[in-house]
């Protein structure tokens, strides 16, 4: 019920990237920069992941701004299997847009639970839709402590506009 | 963005000037500097021998390359661990690449596009006096024709970017490539020999090219020349995942099965 409750925040979200005329006034969605949206309620690393929190369960993907910068991504890699352990900011992921190849960082240590398999044949969802269907992995935290040193909505926006040029 | 000059402090790169150095065992050698180094590096190498085949981390054979005539030619393929196309090499590539943290550059930004173009800045005095240089879509052209090949790897604080510089090439090995299907659109369809040109026809030397260089590169960098075999034994025991390997003849064989 939560993730369905996130995954309509999320659709919200893109409908305001796209279409801001179609905003539902209410929902808890900001636009950061000019086609960088954020999402209220999760939680944000400073290397551009986000974390949905349910319990001891954290979802995580990579950012709006970052699937933006990053460009059409043609390839997505989780390193590792269900029931793998990964290290808070240690890389757990791969992505690879443009000519690169980047590593994505894991925000919180813990357990993997779950692979979104959708990327292995559609990397481009999380251009298409970084906080929804683009997420990467689904894990049980070891340390829910973690959380606390990633930054609310409002501090990763300010984050960014620090960090643009 | 800003260059790599700031307050006139210039940070140091360590560089390595080799001559047909086997690109597999460059390959691992910049991997394990971009992952268990703290240091900025260049690396060039003047050729490899024999021909091989690299392709980027995702790449597919049966997409990319003509794999029966691979087979039969018995050419090596790697894929390599940073992303992007795929290039034939040789006695006649040049390899240059750069290894760098993220303080190196100040305000450079660790995504894809960015250090393309810082790159583009770095270059431009380097091909000052040939026509018509620039970074177009991602590649090294002099107007529309490409004589540079670039591929990226960033991590959370690093950062590599690294070129096949094409001093001379045989059209008869650009025959094992396929044109592939993400094609930059100012390629036009156009065959190899349509699309790419040599850099000899515009240095007179491929010393004077390195050179040149090296140059450009200390309007960012305090250089400092290094002894291969000393890199090698300093980073030997410092282990990290490595994700370049060389495709087995049943790879090959496997990728034909997905034409089919």
């Amino acid at each position: 019920m939560a993730m369905r409750q996130f995954a309509a925040q999320a659709a919200t979200a893109l409908r305001v990237r796209c279409a801001p005329a179609s905003i539902h006034a209410g929902f808890p969605v900001s636009v950061a920069r000019a086609f960088s949206t954020v999402v209220d309620s999760l939680k944000y690393a400073t290397s551009h992941e986000w974390v949905k929190i349910d319990g001891e369960t954290a979802v995580i993907g990579i950012t709006d701004h970052a699937q933006s910068e990053l460009g059409d991504i043609v390839f997505a890699e989780i390193k590792g299997a269900v029931g793998d352990s990964i290290t808070a900011n240690d890389s757990f992921a791969s992505v690879e847009s443009v000519k690169a190849v980047s590593d994505v960082m894991a925000p919180v240590s813990g357990e993997i639970l779950e692979i979104n398999d959708t990327l292995k044949n559609e990397p481009g969802a999380i251009n298409e839709s970084p906080f929804e269907k683009g997420w990467f992995a689904k894990v049980k935290m070891s340390n829910p402590s973690e959380v606390n040193q990633l930054l609310d909505s409002k501090a990763y926006e300010a984050h960014v506009e620090a960090n643009a040029h | 963005m800003t260059g790599g000059l700031q307050n006139g402090a210039r940070p140091v790169m360590r560089m390595l000037r080799l001559k047909g150095f086997p690109i597999f065992q460059q390959l691992l050698l910049e991997e394990r500097l971009l992952r268990t180094s703290n240091d900025n590096w260049c690396v060039i190498n003047d050729g490899t021998s024999p021909p091989a085949i690299v392709m980027g981390i995702s790449g597919k054979p049966e997409k990319l390359l003509d794999v029966e005539k691979v087979v039969k030619d018995d050419l090596c393929v790697i894929k390599r661990f940073s992303g992007g196309g795929t290039v034939v090499v040789d006695e006649d590539t040049l390899f240059v690449s750069l290894i760098c943290s993220r303080s190196a550059v100040p305000d450079l930004q660790l995504y894809p596009r960015h250090i393309m173009n810082w790159t583009e800045l770095l270059y431009v005095p380097v091909f000052e006096k040939v026509h018509g240089f620039k970074l177009r879509e991602h590649d090294y052209v002099f107007n529309d024709r490409k004589f540079g090949g670039n591929a990226q790897s960033i991590t959370k604080n690093r950062w590599l970017h690294h070129t096949s510089f094409l001093w001379d090439y045989r059209d008869s090995r650009m025959a094992y490539l396929k044109v592939p299907e993400r094609a930059p659109a100012y390629r036009q369809a156009r065959d190899h020999s349509d699309f790419i040109c040599r850099l000899q026809d515009f240095f007179p030397s491929r010393e004077y090219f390195v050179d040149t260089i090296a140059e450009g590169l200390e309007h960012h960098f305090i250089l400092g020349e290094e002894n291969l075999n000393d890199v090698v034994d300093e980073f030997a025991e410092r282990s990290h995942i490595s994700s370049t390997n060389v495709l087995s003849r049943d790879d090959l064989a496997a990728s034909l099965k997905h034409l089919s």
